[in-house]
């Protein structure tokens, strides 16, 4: 249905969101730090990005902000946090992210968000 | 609830004969008829309820425009789909004035059954059925006196620019509705994904969009509006755009296509029940609602049958509900509801709606807006006048 690329270190919150967006019917594509992510994207069009905050090297704000730069605001992203970090995630919004998803989360609650972001497209699309 | 009606018609018996047994599964579930003419169709409309006709467009005699148009007037409850083969501009405007759907010719089996089962919809219940009636007898939506003509003159003028057009368009209330209706069908191929107004007019190309432009007008060149009516649609198209500024600036960039498409449509029911044909003695409008049921259900209705993504149909239902915005983030209802809160602070105001400042101040604190360095009331307060300046331009 859609192409969700999913970016985050930690192989076992990777493996999560590709099973649950997987079952819903997305192709998922990994990335398993910002570096990687940045490099994906340049051959990958993905309908929405699932970007840990937390990451060695390039962190996820990091890839946010080269995401807006380089392909403007057609991507959504939305963020993993851990825990509540007001202050960068005040920067986030300014960025341009399109949602906080807060760990731990429910499948309903990341399928919910990216159906709302990449639209309920199977009707005309012909599924 | 009885079995669902649903109705095909063409005047290629081969394209009928494809159908029936494309559909053959679904023979359980509905009752379906084929014919070839549109006589034939309106003979067996008015023996028997329908939930949706399927019609070809181009037909001898009675052609698919024509029956859609009948089927309007005299069965409004009925869901009307276009099956067509032509995607030229011609085909353009009569789809947007006559039909709710569109089908390219040929279609899989799967777009032909998906499109149905979402306008088959629930019309057991009494009061989504005569929604479903106020809603259905909507052809086209009104435009503001002598703006047709402008934007009209605008767009046929020969070096029109593109970023002119998409200027004047993202003004008109109407002329979105058709754009967005028919970006979000097959119109424009076969996964059409454009949301924006600026999206929409380039994949549609300028000469789709003059030509509905000129259909509009010749539409509402004749409609005389009571000064109540066209007082109404002022304050309502001025609260429109003043919000879809406002929510421009408060949406997140995925988010932002639908906030201001919801912002620009918040009133559709009002509007269409404005524009309905009372045979030349126009009503005075009431203050929220028509024949029985809210604007805003008969809103929700027609963005419904248009196929409009949900998240846009979601935040026009719930503008009038307190939200509760979500720490993830105000999504598409929490932006629009919050950019409506702050225009209710303006001279942009719907005054049928009321204000709250407390959830206001709420929204406002949310990460998501509070860490801008925006002053948000002063920013509504620019939208309102730039929106004030586009109603009595």
């Amino acid at each position: 249905m859609a192409q969700i690329l999913v970016v985050d270190d930690d192989p076992a919150i990777r493996q999560l969101l590709t099973d649950v967006l997987e079952m819903d019917g997305h192709e998922v594509r990994e990335a398993v730090d910002g570096v990687a992510a940045v490099r994906a994207l340049e051959v990958l069009r993905p309908d929405c990005v699932i970007l840990d905050v937390m990451m060695p090297g390039l962190d996820g704000y990091g890839v946010l902000r080269t995401i807006r730069a380089e392909e403007g605001d057609a991507i959504p992203v939305i963020m993993l946090t851990a825990a509540a970090e007001p202050d960068t995630a005040v920067r986030a919004w300014s960025d341009g992210v399109d949602y906080f998803l807060a760990k731990p989360f429910g499948a309903d609650d990341v399928l919910d968000m990216v159906a709302g972001l990449v639209g309920d497209r199977s009707v005309v699309s012909g599924g | 609830m009885s079995t669902p009606r649903v109705l095909f018609v063409d005047d290629e018996q081969r394209i009928l004969d494809g159908l029936r047994r494309s559909l053959r599964g679904k023979r359980g579930e509905w009752e379906m008829t084929f014919v070839t003419s549109g006589a034939e169709a309106l003979a067996i409309l008015a023996e028997s309820s329908h939930n949706v006709v399927v019609s070809d467009m181009r037909m001898p005699g009675m052609d698919g425009a024509e029956l859609l148009t009948l089927v309007s007037k005299r069965h409004p409850e009925v869901a009307r789909v276009v099956l067509s083969g032509h995607t030229e501009p011609e085909a353009a405007i009569k789809v947007a004035v006559a039909g709710h759907r569109f089908l390219n010719k040929p279609s899989d089996p799967g777009s032909v059954v998906a499109v149905i089962e979402q306008l088959i919809g629930t019309t057991s219940d009494s009061h989504a059925a005569q929604v479903r009636r106020v809603a259905g007898a909507v052809r086209s939506l009104p435009t503001l006196p002598g703006h047709a003509e402008r934007l009209s003159a605008l767009l046929q003028a020969p070096d029109v620019e593109m970023a002119t057009a998409i200027d004047a368009a993202s003004h008109d209330v109407g002329l979105i509705a058709k754009l967005l209706q028919l970006s979000n069908s097959a119109f424009l191929g076969s996964r059409p994904r454009v949301l924006s107004v600026d999206g929409v007019v380039n994949a549609l190309g300028l000469p789709t969009v003059q030509a509905l432009v000129a259909a509009g007008h010749v539409l509402w060149s004749s409609v005389t509006w009571g000064p109540e009516d066209q007082r109404h649609l002022e304050i309502a198209w001025r609260h429109a755009v003043a919000t879809g500024h406002v929510v421009g600036a408060m949406a997140s960039p995925a988010n932002r296509p639908y906030a201001q498409a919801a912002a620009m449509l918040q009133d559709v029911g009002r509007f269409a029940c404005l524009a309905r044909d009372t045979g030349g003695a126009a009503g005075e409008a009431e203050a929220t609602g028509c024949d029985g049921v809210s604007y805003r259900d008969v809103g929700v209705e027609l963005l419904h049958l248009w196929g409009l993504p949900a998240p846009i149909v979601t935040a026009v239902a719930e503008r009038d509900r307190r939200c509760e915005p979500s720490p993830a983030g105000l999504g598409v209802t929490g932006a629009v509801r919050a950019a409506h809160l702050l225009v209710q602070g303006t001279g942009s105001r719907d005054p049928s709606a009321g204000t709250d400042p407390e959830e206001l101040a709420a929204l406002l604190a949310h990460p998501q807006l509070a860490g801008r360095d925006t002053d948000w009331p002063a920013l509504a307060a620019a939208a309102s006048d730039r929106a004030e300046r586009c109603v009595r331009a």
